[in-house]
């Protein structure tokens, strides 16, 4: 026999398994896996890491953030930012309790990035707190129903007050 | 009254156009009047179903953050005019949107039947393709009898 049965069966075996990882390939991308949006928090150069310590009352202060989205369509998102401490937190599911200071905007298509470089006051700190966070949001436009919608993505950063 | 008539000749076309100054600075500032979000938000449900119909919108998304990002510093004569430019090249892709999802349907059927059609392809054609490379390699070769073996 020129060509072996048993090692034409492996090579047999080897296009199916070809043939059929090809296949659930195509599909995959048709149907798009699991979506999600991903928010960041960057220091003032925008990588991570050498974020600011302590901050004054009013004082400005220099981040980045990093918005992903990987909802498989454009995505109109919004960024809140506020001032609380560790009782005030975001959950996935609620907000923050504390008022909004500050928001930005953006749109992105699925699968890109956004990197935005943001100047956030520490205003309003809760009364005799010595250690703030500073939180941020990330909200969806529900475009079926006209209104914001938390995505339960959202980043803290614990800043000491000095006074 | 020739005086009167030729008057009211030059003085029509320049209320006329006086009217369309005032009507394009007004649509300049719909957006304003019309809300950010209001706005952004049904471009941006045109872009999904344009991209559900496997249309690039890429470049319109961020025609788009562009435009929200100068709403944001201020400018918002600069965004209308980009919303505005976005609003444009959407309506002008809602045309395409059939043909584009067609042609994409096409592309992905051809590539799965492609894929199905390699393993019985392959089972059949690969004996024969191996034999006329085995009898080509070998063209050459002579046969003796009670030649030794190599």
């Amino acid at each position: 026999m020129l060509l072996d049965d048993e090692v034409f069966a492996v090579l047999t075996a080897v296009v199916i398994i070809a043939s059929v990882l090809g296949v659930a390939m195509v599909v995959r991308d048709e149907i798009g896996g699991e979506r999600f949006t991903a928010i960041g928090l960057l220091d003032e150069n925008c990588r991570i890491g050498d974020y600011p310590r302590y901050a004054y009352p009013n004082q400005t202060l220099k981040l980045c953030l990093y918005i992903y989205n990987h909802m498989g369509e454009p995505v109109y998102w919004r960024v809140v930012y506020k001032v609380g401490d560790n009782t005030t937190l975001p959950t996935t599911n609620t907000t923050s309790p504390r008022p909004a200071i500050a928001e930005w905007r953006g749109v992105l298509d699925h699968a890109f990035n956004a990197t935005r470089r943001v100047d956030v006051v520490v205003r309003e700190p809760p009364v005799n707190a010595t250690r703030v966070a500073l939180i941020f949001e990330l909200y969806t436009y529900n475009t079926a129903e006209d209104r914001w919608e938390y995505t339960g993505r959202w980043v803290h950063l614990y800043i000491d007050i000095r006074r | 009254m020739p005086g009167l008539r030729v008057g009211c000749v030059i003085r029509l076309p320049l209320l006329v156009f006086m009217l369309l100054v005032v009507l394009a600075y007004l649509n300049s500032y719909s957006v304003m009047a019309e809300g950010l979000d209001e706005v952004v938000g049904s471009l941006v449900r045109d872009l999904e179903e344009l991209r559900r119909s496997r249309v690039d919108v890429s470049s319109l998304t961020s025609s788009l953050d562009e435009a929200v990002r100068l709403w944001e510093s201020g400018d918002v004569e600069g965004a209308s005019r980009v919303l505005e430019s976005v609003r444009f090249e959407v309506e002008r892709l809602k045309g395409e949107a059939p043909r584009v999802y067609a042609l994409h349907v096409a592309r992905v059927t051809l590539t799965v039947l492609a894929l199905l059609a390699l393993p019985p392809l392959f089972y059949m054609l690969f004996p024969r393709l191996y034999l006329r490379l085995w009898f080509n390699s070998r063209r050459g070769w002579v046969v003796v009898r009670g030649a030794p073996r190599r």
